[in-house]
């Protein structure tokens, strides 16, 4: 039961971070669609999507804890 | 010994060590990565870029994104012991991936305004997209071993290293790409 619990939240956040980066991806187009001259923003939304992507996806916790699981 | 037949606390401790070589081979592609990426604003600046198509750009980011969403479920599945999720996850990843594919080198490619030749612009985008491209490739490949292992049964919720690796190897193909689509698609006004 509580691995369930475990799996439901991990597919949460998952779920979260995609709707994070949709809404990002969507802003960042049209910033480079309308106002293609502001590369520092676009650069500082990449930088965002690629930290929730590290922390989240590739689970870089993981290689400082030692542990199997975060 | 195989990783089957080992005690659960070897196979965990050579976990531990496996998943920081696989940390520092990735930091030493970001490298290359990084290089490629200098180059391209310190030829083009932020004010050029080449002449590609927005939307298709737009295409197949989304496409890569939600192959790495689910990539990401793919690993939980098994590392919670759902095997048919997992083999189900795994596909559409792969499928995804396939896609991006098809979409840079198969349509990205075949209407680009230049070639190679034709300029730092184009120069820029060729290497940029095909670098990446090789890498996906690579990935869909180890997808596809992963894949095939999966049926066999040979991951559980204790023993799926591999499965762990392939997401994080197709996690950083995307950042990597997180990067690359605004330097190539939205920074700088089109140059042909």
């Amino acid at each position: 039961m509580e691995t369930e619990e475990k799996k439901h939240q991990a597919y949460l956040v998952g779920i979260g971070v995609m709707i994070l980066l949709t809404g990002l991806t969507i802003g960042e187009y049209f910033m480079g669609a309308y106002a293609s001259a502001w590369a520092l923003p676009i650069l500082l939304v990449a930088a965002i999507k690629a930290f929730f992507v590290v922390r989240d996806y590739m689970h870089v916790g993981r290689v400082f804890s030692g542990d199997e699981e975060e | 010994m195989t990783t089957e037949t080992m005690p659960l606390a070897t196979y965990r401790s050579k976990t531990v060590t496996n998943r920081l070589g696989l940390w520092l081979f990735i930091v030493s592609d970001l490298f290359l990565f990084g290089g490629l990426y200098v180059a391209r604003f310190y030829l083009l600046g932020a004010g050029q870029r080449p002449d590609v198509s927005q939307l298709l750009g737009l295409g197949v980011t989304a496409m890569l994104l939600v192959s790495s969403f689910f990539m990401n479920r793919a690993e939980i599945a098994i590392a919670h012991g759902d095997q048919k999720s997992f083999l189900r996850s795994t596909l559409i990843t792969l499928a995804l991936g396939t896609l991006f594919l098809v979409g840079v080198v198969g349509v990205e490619w075949q209407i680009a305004h230049g070639s190679p030749a034709d300029g730092a612009a184009w120069s820029l985008f060729y290497a940029m997209t095909g670098f990446h491209a090789l890498h996906v490739l690579s990935g869909v490949i180890f997808l596809g071993i992963v894949y095939n292992n999966g049926r066999k049964g040979m991951y559980s919720a204790e023993r799926h290293w591999q499965v762990e690796a392939a997401a994080v190897y197709w996690h950083f193909v995307d950042v990597a790409w997180i990067f690359f689509y605004p330097a190539l698609y939205l920074i700088g006004t089109p140059v042909l």
